[in-house]
């Protein structure tokens, strides 16, 4: 069985083993982002209904979340050593928390929290949500025949993004190295595609851990 | 239990062990670099079988000297061995060894779990790949040094879409004790 496959059934030794986090209390999951270590984006995919619309508002905020995480990093105490951040930004009705590994690799969640009047679930239910979507990257990342640099993702949902996502932006909304190198087999991440879509759907529908 | 499952328990939990993911990474490092430098699929198979047969060449001291393991009396207990005492050992990993022919000289090993495999994704310019292949070398040089001569084949992978990844093994001869061309008396 391929690893995507297993570990979406949850039969991968590295998924979390807290059990399927609990509702997240109405909060909805906007967006998904992974960030590597140089802050250039890997993977961003909306879940709201807007999936047409242009991304750059949600690129903004992703990106002054990243300011956040290094502000965090940087000022934390020498004891805490977690990869978990927490709520990292709050503005225009999006709540973002987020994850960052020891090698930097950020992983981002952006919930809509207007829409559940910013009642943000706690932290160990989006502790247990970035640890299991981390570990979906890990597994992928793990292919040998993955090449590591490139986006884990195809623009393929519009020129915008695409551009955005593959080359250096004019305006510097996102930085990253130059004639960043795309992918070279789209057909290993869609895989991982289906991989954070499902487990976004699993905490979205799972039952609330609290009785 | 049988006596070849209890002697693979045994020798398993003996042996030191290494980090399954570190194994599975390397092994995964090796195929796809030579993926990249070959840039022939075919000729990555054959490496990945000389590989494993000069690995098979050495593995099998180490498998009769760690286990003491006697002579097999037909290859079937031959099959039996290889899969509950010699991948247990080095593998932990019992494949079962099922679909004999009539004479007892071919069989395949399904296996449900390959350590070799976790984490890898084909892509489709390898789609030809035999991805476990140094496994079919290493049971190929094992049983040459014991004077079995054996073809081993992929027949079924995992990575490929496949339920398991099945290897089908065939008694090809048993080589006979020769003494080398120098040492001929004519």
């Amino acid at each position: 069985m391929s690893a995507v496959a297993r570990a979406a059934e949850g039969g991968s030794a590295r998924m979390s083993g807290a059990g399927a986090p609990g509702r997240l209390g109405g909060a909805k999951t906007v967006a998904v982002a992974f960030v590597d270590g140089v802050n250039a984006p890997l993977f961003l995919k909306r879940f709201d209904d807007e999936a047409e619309k242009d991304s750059l508002d949600l690129l903004l905020v992703i990106h002054s979340a990243l300011d956040a995480i290094d502000e965090l990093r940087t000022n934390r105490r020498r004891g805490s050593r977690k990869s978990y951040l927490g709520l990292l930004n709050l503005v225009d009705g999006y709540a973002v928390f987020g994850h960052a590994s020891n090698s930097l690799v950020k992983t981002m969640v952006v919930l809509d929290a207007e829409a559940c009047g910013y009642a943000v679930p706690d932290d160990a239910v989006m502790e247990a949500y970035l640890s299991s979507l981390y570990n979906a990257y890990v597994d992928t990342v793990s292919n040998p025949f993955l090449e590591l640099g490139s986006a884990l993702q195809l623009g393929n949902e519009g020129d915008e993004k695409g551009a955005a996502m593959n080359e250096e932006s004019p305006e510097g909304v996102l930085i990253g190295p130059p004639g960043r190198k795309t992918a070279r087999h789209p057909e290993l991440l869609q895989g991982f595609e289906e991989l954070v879509e499902s487990l976004v759907h699993d905490v979205q529908t799972a039952p609330s851990n609290t009785a | 239990m049988s006596r070849n499952q209890r002697l693979g328990e045994s020798c398993y939990n003996d042996l030191e062990k290494i980090n399954a993911e570190l194994f599975t990474l390397t092994y995964g490092a090796l195929v796809a670099q030579l993926v990249r430098d070959m840039e022939d699929v075919d000729k990555v198979n054959a490496k990945l079988d000389e590989m494993g047969h000069n690995i098979g060449l050495r593995l099998i001291d180490e498998l009769l000297a760690k286990s003491g393991i006697a002579r097999c009396g037909s290859f079937r207990e031959t099959a039996d061995v290889v899969s509950k005492v010699g991948f247990k050992m080095f593998l932990n990993t019992v494949p079962n060894v099922d679909n004999w022919n009539e004479r007892g000289t071919e069989c395949t090993l399904v296996f449900d779990d390959n350590p070799l495999e976790d984490f890898v994704a084909l892509p489709s310019s390898c789609a030809g790949l035999k991805y476990s292949n140094v496994l079919c070398g290493v049971l190929r040089g094992a049983l040459e040094s014991v004077h079995l001569a054996v073809a081993c084949e992929i027949v079924s992978d995992a990575l490929k879409g496949d339920p398991k990844t099945e290897i089908r093994m065939s008694l090809k001869h048993v080589i006979e004790d020769e003494a080398g061309e120098d040492y001929r008396e004519d």
